[in-house]
Formats: structure tokens, sequence, C-alpha cells
């Protein structure tokens, strides 16, 4: 028994801090996703794909994404897509899922009751779908006593949480349900990086990208099982297009910056980079100003987007920033008030440094 | 800095070529009359170093000769330091300009160029040179009129004194470079905030773009609301449909129908049965409790008629009883009656004696009064005669006091008169010695001694001896007069009231007011005689008593009114007894009376008591005897005992069918009933209800999911956040760029205050010699704006003409100074200056330019020769050239 384990499509996500062409582009990347995931589960031979839960963004992403997303599912017309509500996609009477299904093309299947289903002669799905974005039980506990063919291979398929964040942790999922219930393999969701949890169960993550700090993300799992009380083979496939980079650079001149430039995840193409930074460390004048015009009129327009932290990066003005503003006279005087004023870790401080950058980017302007 | 000399050729009005030449190091006099074109000759020198020679502006027009179309041309020698430079300028036709020294050649650009470099001003615009361009130079070379200006310097000579003083006080203002960036931090500004501090353009439009966004995010939260409780409603519903279902199909509720269906025919089947045992119940009571009433209302008689029969016997024993007291009560009202009759029979007799004599009493009084009336109208008349006589011996006797009084007045006058005379006129005493004969006075023979006041003219003769004629004074005639007049005005009041002498008529006057008294004194006793007469009815005085007794006749002397009032008063006694007594009778009889009365009365009662018990008695005896005759007792006692028995059959019977029917209440079983049915009904109509609601929200949740409330929410508040992020930003660097501009202001400020020390400490010399204690105060752009006299502020703006004057170029002087100390080029051109100066000031200003003239030249352009000529000085004259 062969298939792809998928989760977290998110569809519909809406990035909304970054500029609307970088929003398109990244929405465009998760439905392509789906198109890439077909690719390779046909690739691999697989005609079946388990997407555990949270398929959308939210429980009502409007018709259009659902609209755009069954379009593709349909199109992979070869390939038999179970889909699972999650929390941020609920099966909520009279929400989308009801919808999604009365319309689904004959490839798409609902999971929308937590019921046995036949995927094929020796295989059954034991579905947990998520009828609340929150539930304090856990919806994989059922399958301890489903009934199934015996001697057949029992997959379950959820969404929710392993580990235990506390006492309130919702959809909290037993660490050895596959053990307990007898499964073959538990294909789970919710986590957007990959995690194997034990030989039988896993997290794929999210096949596309959508945050910073994840530790592997954008796979697929091609999982292959021999038979009901077999290991399965779980092979990652990559899928996402977008890297999501998030580094801290402690500078202390413009040369560490072009250097952090350089090294800047090598491996990702510059058009589907993300990326997060945050400088802290401290500079003069002069390099301040030309670090901020590096990333702020080089770098971020390179990245599909730069979400960048300048305000940890500290002002030391040297003598000769200070000479490059005047050698006396009252703008040097001004650029001293200044200076004094930015040595205060406040609001007022940061803004005393920011004035003072000001003035030196005028005048540096004003000499160009 | 020297001028050394200067060609000028076609500029205004001096179109000839004129030279000016021999300029010394120091003071320099252009002495002229006006209309020479002194002022042409600053206004060229400052063409040529300021104006650039391409210019062709309206003001370099103004440089050519009216209505010539010839090219102005300036040319200047000049000194700097050791180096001497000349410099040919042409404007407007075929312009030029040349510097020339020995360190080179300068032509054109690099000529202005060079040009502004040695003497330290900026390119003038396209529009001509001004107060900016020109610089410290400008400042320095004055044109007229100008003079008393006291003018910031502009922009360029403030920079070059800032850059003069820099040296000392290690400061320099930002210049150009400040103002680029201050413009550059003003424009930033401007597009986020207005002058006022609102936020403008940019700011504006992040402020109003985080707020639509919001509104917009706040509205899609209220959508998917909105949509959620779409959905809770729909949930609602669904439960609410399922139960109310539920309730339709219960089989219970079915049979709890049924059994109350059967409960309430066996209900209505018992109340009837029971409802005509109670009428039957009710019937036997009926009958039971009549002939109950009945047997009761013959024992109630019989109890009647033995009550009366003893209320009879009692009423007629006491009538009985009775006729004792009444005969009683009879006989004591004869004898007060009697005792009455004969108190009144006293009383009558006594009454009249009493008035007998009380009017025999009356009489006697009346007698006695009148007898006394008459005796005082006797003596009355008798007074009455006395006093008529009185009268009329007053009435004659005309003599009154004031009569009196005024005859002794005259008579006074006439002794005073006589005084007078006396002592006006010789006193004449003749005493003839005996036997002396033939002695005369005014011709009468005087025989013994006689003396008198000769108040006339006397003649004393002795016959034959001699003849003396005494004269009075004029005086003692005129005394006389006097007195003769007092004795005629004597004589003739005594005439009048008759008397012979002033004594007569005092001795009358004493008489007729003895009269007088006598008559008041009698008037007095014939009133007191004639008093009002109560018991006569007479009124006060004679005429009323004499009125009163004349139809009167004098009584007798009446008899002894004691005695008769004696006897009065013993009859009134007797009477007032008599009286008291019938009072008495009166009271006993009535009393007497009353009581009979009531004796009467009671017996009349107790009469009629009697009668009414007897009839009572009849009447129910009567009624008695017809109920035994309707039904004899025997009867009604067997039908009471027969009734007794059928209602006890009858109660017994009720009460077995009410035990059957308690549990079985028809009414409550069909309210029962009724609700059941109503309950369905309405279920039936809420199943109905719920289906129609469910299917509006079904379609609605249908229709608002299609629109992705949520993600839409999510979105919106996504961009907001981002939103208003953008405008924090903007907001943030408004903030920072306030800062900026804020603390280069604060800087620029500390700078001039620092540098303006020393420009004021260069001027205090020279205007402590024209003002001692004077003080000038610069403003921050170097401008004078008051003067400080013995701790007195005055504005500039204040001071007289000749001192604005004066202190402007003191000013001037102090830059100069400063420059010079900076190894600058100065010099100082003066037109027509010091005109409002007196000749004091003049004297002083003359010799701080002298002074000054050591230092730098220093070149006045005037038209007052007599002023100046006491000042060593070199003097330049104007030269035409030959034209060729």
């Amino acid at each position: 028994m062969k298939f792809i384990h998928t989760s977290d499509w998110q569809l519909g996500k809406p990035f909304g801090a970054m500029t609307a062409e970088a929003r398109a582009a990244l929405a465009e990347a998760r439905l392509n996703a789906i198109d890439t995931i077909a690719a390779a589960a046909r690739s691999h031979g697989a005609q079946i794909v388990l997407v555990a839960g949270d398929v959308f963004d939210c429980a009502e992403p409007g018709q259009r994404v659902i609209t755009q997303a069954m379009t593709r599912l349909k199109a992979a017309a070869d390939i038999n897509w179970w889909l699972l509500p999650g929390n941020h996609d609920p099966a909520r009477a009279d929400g989308l899922w009801p919808r999604i299904c009365a319309d689904a093309p004959a490839n798409v299947h609902c999971c929308l009751e937590p019921a046995p289903i036949p995927l094929d002669e020796d295989t059954t799905l034991l579905p947990a779908p998520l009828l609340y974005k929150r539930t304090t039980e856990d919806p994989t506990a059922w399958f301890d006593g489903a009934a199934t063919p015996a001697g057949g291979i029992r997959v379950g398929l959820a969404h929710g949480s392993i580990r235990d964040f506390g006492s309130a942790t919702p959809n909290r999922i037993a660490p050895d349900r596959a053990q307990r219930s007898g499964l073959a393999y538990l294909a789970l969701g919710d986590w957007h990086g990959r995690i194997a949890v034990n030989s039988a169960t896993h997290y794929s993550g999210t096949p596309e990208a959508d945050d910073f700090g994840r530790e592997r993300t954008g796979v697929a799992l091609l999982v292959n099982v021999p038979g009901a009380r077999a290991e399965p083979s779980v092979l990652e496939l990559d899928i996402g297009r977008y890297v999501w980079a998030q580094e801290s650079w402690t500078v202390i001149s413009e040369a560490d910056v072009t250097e952090r430039i350089a090294g800047l995840v090598p491996s990702a193409a510059r058009p589907y980079l993300v990326a997060r930074l945050r400088l802290d460390g401290a500079v003069s004048l002069a390099d301040r100003a030309s670090i901020r015009a590096m990333l702020e009129d080089g770098l971020a327009h390179e990245l599909r987007w730069l979400d960048l932290d300048l305000s940890g990066l500290g002002l030391r003005p040297t003598e000769d920033d200070l000479a490059m503003i005047d050698t006396q006279g009252s703008l040097r005087e001004a650029a001293e008030r200044l200076k004094a004023a930015a040595a205060s870790d406040s609001v007022e401080g940061r803004r005393a440094a920011a004035a003072l950058e000001r003035l030196y980017v005028e005048l540096k302007r004003a000499q160009a | 800095m020297r001028l050394c000399s200067l060609t000028i050729k076609n500029f205004r009005k001096l179109r000839g070529p004129l030279r000016l030449e021999g300029f010394s190091r120091g003071l320099n006099l252009v002495c002229e009359p006006n209309e020479t074109g002194k002022s042409t000759i600053l206004d060229a020198i400052r063409a040529a170093f300021f104006e650039r020679h391409g210019a062709k502006s309206q003001r370099i027009q103004t440089f050519r000769p009216y209505g010539q179309s010839v090219a102005p041309t300036v040319d200047v020698e000049f000194d700097i330091g050791d180096t001497t430079w000349t410099l040919r300028k042409r404007f407007l036709q075929s312009p030029s300009v040349s510097l020339e020294s020995s360190r080179g050649r300068f032509q054109s650009d690099a000529a202005e160029e060079k040009l502004q470099e040695l003497l330290g001003f900026a390119r003038a615009s396209n529009r001509g040179a001004d107060d900016d361009s020109r610089g410290a130079l400008g400042l320095l070379w004055v044109e007229q009129g100008q003079s008393f200006q006291l003018m910031a310097p502009g922009q360029t000579a403030r920079r070059t004194f800032e850059e003069a003083l820099a040296g000392e006080v290690g400061l320099v203002t930002g210049g150009r470079r400040t103002r680029n960036v201050v413009a550059a931090v003003d424009k930033a500004i401007a597009e986020l905030l207005t002058p006022t501090g609102k936020p403008a353009r940019r700011l504006v439009e992040a402020l109003e773009a985080a707020a639509a966004a919001r509104a917009d995010a706040e509205a899609a939260a209220a959508e998917l609301a909105n949509f959620n409780t779409t959905l809770d409603q729909l949930d609602g519903k669904r439960a609410a449909e399922r139960a109310a279902r539920r309730e339709r199909d219960d089989p219970e509720e079915a049979a709890a129908e049924a059994r109350l269906d059967k409960d309430i025919e066996a209900a209505k089947t018992l109340a009837s049965a029971l409802s005509r045992a109670e009428a039957e119940a009710k019937s036997a009571q009926s009958k039971r409790e009549k002939l109950t009433a009945e047997q009761e209302a013959r024992t109630k008689a019989e109890e009647a008629m033995r009550s009366a029969e003893k209320r009879f016997t009692d009423a007629a024993a006491a009538l009985d009883a009775y006729a004792d007291t009444l005969a009683t009560a009879h006989r004591g009202n004869q004898s007060a009656e009697t005792a009455l009759a004969a108190a009144r029979d006293h009383e009558t007799k006594v009454h009249s004696a009493s008035d007998s004599a009380s009017k025999a009493l009356t009489a006697g009084e009346q007698a006695r009064a009148l007898l006394a009336a008459f005796r005082r109208l006797d003596e009355a008349e008798g007074l009455a005669v006395q006093i008529l006589a009185l009268e009329q011996s007053i009435e004659a006797n005309r003599l009154t006091a004031k009569a009196a009084e005024s005859i002794d007045e005259l008579d006074r006058c006439v002794l005073r008169a006589q005084g007078m005379a006396a002592a006006a006129s010789p006193q004449l005493t003749i005493c003839p010695e005996d036997a002396a004969r033939g002695i005369t006075l005014n011709g009468v023979e005087v025989g013994e001694a006689i003396t008198f006041i000769a108040s006339e003219r006397q003649v004393v003769a002795v016959e034959g001896v001699v003849e003396i004629v005494v004269t009075p004074p004029a005086s003692g005639a005129r005394a006389e007069a006097e007195r003769a007049v007092a004795q005629a005005d004597l004589k003739h009041a005594l005439a009048q009231y008759c008397v012979a002498s002033p004594e007569a008529a005092r001795a009358e006057a004493a008489r007729r007011n003895s009269e007088a008294a006598e008559l008041k004194s009698l008037r007095a006793q014939a009133t007191r005689l004639c008093p009002a007469d109560e018991a006569l009815k007479i009124q006060a005085g004679l005429d009323a008593l004499r009125a009163a007794l004349a139809s009167r006749t004098r009584p007798t002397e009446p008899g002894a009114i004691d005695q008769l009032e004696q006897v009065a008063r013993a009859a009134e006694r007797d009477h007032r007894a008599a009286v008291t007594a019938v009072h008495a009778a009166e009271a006993r009889r009535s009393v007497a009376l009353e009581a009979f009365q009531d004796s009467l009365r009671t017996q009349e009662r107790l009469a009629a008591r009697k009668a009414a018990t007897k009839d009572e008695l009849d009447r129910q005896s009567t009624e008695l005897a017809a109920m035994r005759t309707r039904r004899p007792e025997t009867e009604l006692a067997a039908e009471l005992d027969a009734a007794r028995a059928a209602e006890v059959t009858a109660l017994a019977e009720l009460t077995q069918l009410r035990e059957a029917s308690a549990g079985l209440d028809l009414v409550s079983l069909s309210r029962r009933r009724e609700s059941m049915r109503r309950a369905r009904a309405n279920l039936e109509a809420e199943l109905q209800s719920f289906a129609t609601d469910i299917a509006r929200l079904e379609e609605r949740a249908r229709t608002m999911g299609a629109d992705g409330p949520a993600s839409r929410a999510q979105a919106a508040a996504e961009l907001a956040a981002a939103a208003q992020a953008k405008a924090d930003r903007l907001t943030e660097e408004a903030e920072t760029l306030a800062l900026l501009k804020r603390t280069i202001a604060e800087a620029e400020a500390a700078a001039t205050r620092r540098y303006l020390e020393p420009v004021k400490s260069r001027i205090t010399p020279y205007l402590r010699r024209l003002l001692p204690t004077a003080e000038l105060d610069l403003d921050m752009e170097f401008r004078p704006t008051g003067l400080v006299r013995a701790g007195r502020a005055e504005g500039t703006d204040d001071l007289s003409k000749g001192t604005q004057e004066q202190l402007a170029i003191l000013t001037r002087l102090a830059f100069a100074d400063l420059l010079l100390a900076k190894g600058k080029p100065a010099s100082l051109i003066l037109d027509d200056a010091l005109v409002f100066a007196d000749d004091s000031r003049f004297a002083t200003m003359t010799e701080i330019l002298v002074e000054a003239s050591s230092r730098m030249q220093v070149i006045v352009l005037t038209c007052h020769t007599r002023a100046w000529r006491g000042v060593e000085a070199t003097r330049v004259e104007l030269a035409e050239m030959d034209a060729a």
C-alpha cells in the first residue's frame, strides 16, 4: 500500500503584512504545491494522497479559494485525494465542508465522520476529523475500538498535537495511538515542520513553507506500508518552492553585512527566498547609512519579501562621521547633541539616533 | 584693500570717460556739488565688482545713459595686500570682464570667480546682485541714503563675519550646508506634518489608510461574527427541531391522551348520577327542615304565651299599688295652692301702704327745694341792682388805665421840657432891698424877690438908675418852644378826659379800677347764687332761675321731712318682705304641682302597660290555638320522624356516589385534554416554523460562506496591522525629523549667541566715544536692535535719524575691523554720510573715521565741502578725460 501523506496546505493564507505582489506569489505557490504533490505521487506510483487537516487556512476561505483548489485536485484525476478537516478548517455543520462535498469532483473525498473508510481491499482509513477549532478529547480515541476487516491494514488520519503544551492543549492526540489502535501508519497534521514521532507516526509538515523558524518544511511523505504488522517506509519528497529564512546578524561594520548578505541561504534562489533579518551590534553613521541602503534598497528588492528589523542596530558615530557632518559649527553641535541623546536606551534615544542618521544622510545626499 | 583709481564710461549720467585717481590708503574725500554724479561713482564701483558682466536684467539696463545703446564700462585698479589688480568690466554691449595682476590675467567667468574669491562675495543671481550676494564689502560700501539703515547683513556677509569670528569663538553657523539640511528636513516634514504640527499629506494618507484598514478589519470581523452567529443559530434551530419532532412522535403522549378520553367518559356518567342523588338529598333535607321548624315554632309560641301571662299579672299589680302615691301627691298640691293665694293677698296690701308713704316724702322734698330757690332768687336780684349801678359808674368814667398812663406820659414830657428850658435859659433872681422902689421887670414893678427862668428877653429896670436887659440864648428859645408844645399836649389831654390836672386824672383812674374789682366780685356772688338745680330741673344762671320760678308760687315752710322718711322706709321694708313670701309660696306650689303631674303620668303608664300585656296575652293564646287546630301534636311528631329517616338514606347514597367520582373531575380532565391538544398543535406549528427558519439560515450560511468571511477577516486584520505599522513608522519619522530640526535650530542659536559677543566688544569702544556708558544690542542676525544708556533700553527705531546713522557707521567699522583682523579685504565707502550729525557728533565721527583710516581705506563722497574742510584727507577730484 503506497500513498502520499501531506498536511497543512493552509490554502488562502493572507500574508497581510506583505506587499500585494508578495502576497499573490505566496498564495499562488500554495496552490501550485497541489500540482507538485500530484506529480510526485504519479512519479512514485502512488494513487492516494492523504491530507491530514488544515487544507484551508480558515473555516471560511471563500468560494474562490475552494474552487481554485478543487480545480487543481480535479485536474489530477488519477489521484484520489482524502481531505481531513483540521483546526483551521473544522467540519462545522453548514460550514465549508458540506459545500465542498456537494461540488467535489469524484476523486476528492472529504472525511467528515469519524468512521472507517475502506481505501482498497486490504486497507482501511480511520479519519479523525475536527468538528471544532478546539476539542478537549482526543479525536483519535475511537480508533482503538474501530472495527476493520481482520488482518487488514489500518491507517489513521488525524490533526492535532502529540505533545502536551499544558493542561489546555487542544486536539491532543496520544503519542502511542498507532500502537494502541494497531495502526500500520498514523498520518498527522498540525505541525508545519516535518516530524517523525515514531516509526509509524509522522507529521508531514506543510508542503509549502509559510513561516519562519521551521527546521524542515516544504516536503510531503511518500509512505509505503507493506503489511498490517510491517514497519512502513517513509520518504521525504521536496515539494515547496519558497524558502523562509530567519537570521539574526550581529555586525560592527558595513563589511560584515556585505558578507552576511552574500552568504544568505545560498541554496535558495533570491526570488524564492522570504527572509526575516534582525540586526544588532553597533556601527558608524556611515556604515549604518550604507547598511540601510544595502538592505532596504538592495536585498529587499532581490528577495520575495524581506522583513527587516534594524531597531536593534546601535549607532556608534565615529570622528569621521562627525567630521563629515562638520568639523565645527552648528551642524556639528547639533550632531554632538543628538549623539549624546542617542546614548540613552529609550524611545527618545533611538529617535535621536535616527535623527543623527538622517542628518548624515541628508548631508551626504547634498554632497552627492 | 585699497581702491587706487577708477575710470567710468557710459555709466548712467557719467557719459564721457571720467577718471578718479590718487586714492590713498587712508581717508579720501570726494567733495563735489550735488548732481555731479558722486552716487553714480559708487554705483559704478558696486557694479564693477558685484554685477556679472553678462547680466542683462532690468537693473543692468539702467546702467546705460538714458536713451543710448552704448556699453557701460568701469575700470578699477585696486590693491589687495601687495598685489595690484586691474578690473575691466563692460556691460550689455559686447559684455566682457578682465582681471589682471602680476599674478595673472583672468577673463570672463574665471575673472568673475577670481574676483569673488578675492573679495569674498557670492555670484549674483540672474536678476542682479543683492544684499545676500554682495557680501561684506556690499555692507561696507554704503549707498546714499542707506548709511543710517541698521539692516541685518546679507547671508554672504554674515557668513564672512562668522568665518572671521570662527577663530575667536570656535564655532561657525552652518551656512549653506545647514540651510540645505534644514530645507531638506523642512521638505520632508512638510510631507508629514503641517506647520502647526498636524498630520500632512503623506502621514494623513497613511493614517487614513490605517483607519480605513482598521474599519475594514472590524467590518470583516463583524461579518465573520455574523456568519458564526448564523451557524450557531442554525445549530440551535436544528437541535430544537429534533427535540420538537421527538416530542411530537412520543408514543407515551398518545397513550396518555387515550387514557384521558376514557376517564372523561366515566366521569360524565358518574356526574349525572351524582347530580340526581344530590337533588334527592336536598329535597329530603328540605322536608325535614320544614317540619323541625314547625315544631320549634310551636314550642316558641307556648313559651311566649306563658311569658305574656306573667307580664300581664305584674302590670295589673303595679297599677293597683300606685293609687296611694297618687292621692298623697294630689293633697300636697292643693295645700301649696292655698298658701300661695294667702301670700299674694298680703303683698297687695303692704304694697299700697308703701306707695302712699313714698309719695308723701317726695312732695315734702319738692317743697323744700322750691323754697330754697326762691330765697336764692331774692338775694340774686339784690346783687343785680348793685351790679347795674357799678356798671353804669364804670361806663361813665373814661379814664381807663391806658388813658391814665398816656396822661402820665404827657405830664412827664412837660416836666422834661421844663427841665430842658431851665437848663438852656438863665435863671433870674431879683431881690429888691427893703424900701427899694421903682424896680420893674418888663415894665411891671417887682415888689418882692422873685426867681424865674428867663426864657425870653427880660428887661429889669430901676427907674432912674438902670435898665438891665437879659436876653436868653437861642437854645433857650427852642427848649422853651418844646416845653410849650408839651404843656399844650397835656392840656389837651386833660380836657379830653375832663380832668383838671394829672393828679385828678390819676385819682379818677384809681376809682375806676376799684369799681371794676367790686363788679367782678359781685358777679361771682350772683353766679354762685344761681347754680343748676337738679331737683327742680333749673339750669344755671339768674335768667333761668327767674324764668323757672316766675310761674311758681312760693310755698310755705314744709313739715318734718325726717318723719316722712322713716314712715316711707318702714313701709318699703314691709313690702319687700311680702314679695319674698309670695316667691317662696310660688316655688312650693310649683314643686307640689310637678310631683302631682308626675304621679298622674306614672299612673297612666302603668294602666297602658296593663292593657298592652293583656292584648299580647290574647294574641299569643289565639295563635297557639290556631297551630294546634291546623296540625295536632301527635301528627307532627310522626311526620318529623319519617322525614328524618328519608334524609339519612338520601345522604348515604350521595356520599357513596361522591367517593366513586373522586379523581374523575370532568372539568380538570377536559382542561388537561384541551391543553394536550393545544400543545400538539403548537408543536406542529413550531416544526413548521423551524423548517422555514432552518431553510433561511442555511441559505444565509451558504451565501455568506461563499464570500469567505473568515479568510477575509484574517486578511483584513493582517492588512490593518501592516497599515498601522506603516502609519506608526511615518509618525516616528515625523518625530525624528522634528527632533533633528529642533536640534539644529538650538545649535544655531547657541552658536550665534557665542559669536555675537566679539562683534559687540568691537563696537563698544567707538560707541563710548559718541555716547559714554552706552551699549549696543545685536540680534542673531547681527542687526543692531537696541541701545542701553545708563541702564535704560531704547529700541533703535526710536533713536533719532542722526544717532541711527552714526550707530550704523560704527557697526560697519566694527565689521570692517573684524575683517581686517582676519586678513580679509576691507574698505569703507560712505556716500553723503553724517548729514544728520550735529557739530559735536560730526567732529567725534570724523575723528573716529580718521583713526580708522590708519587701518583701512576710507572713501567719503560728500557735497558738504565746508564741513570736511578741517579734516586731514586725500582729496580726489573728478577728472573728465578726453573722449578719445
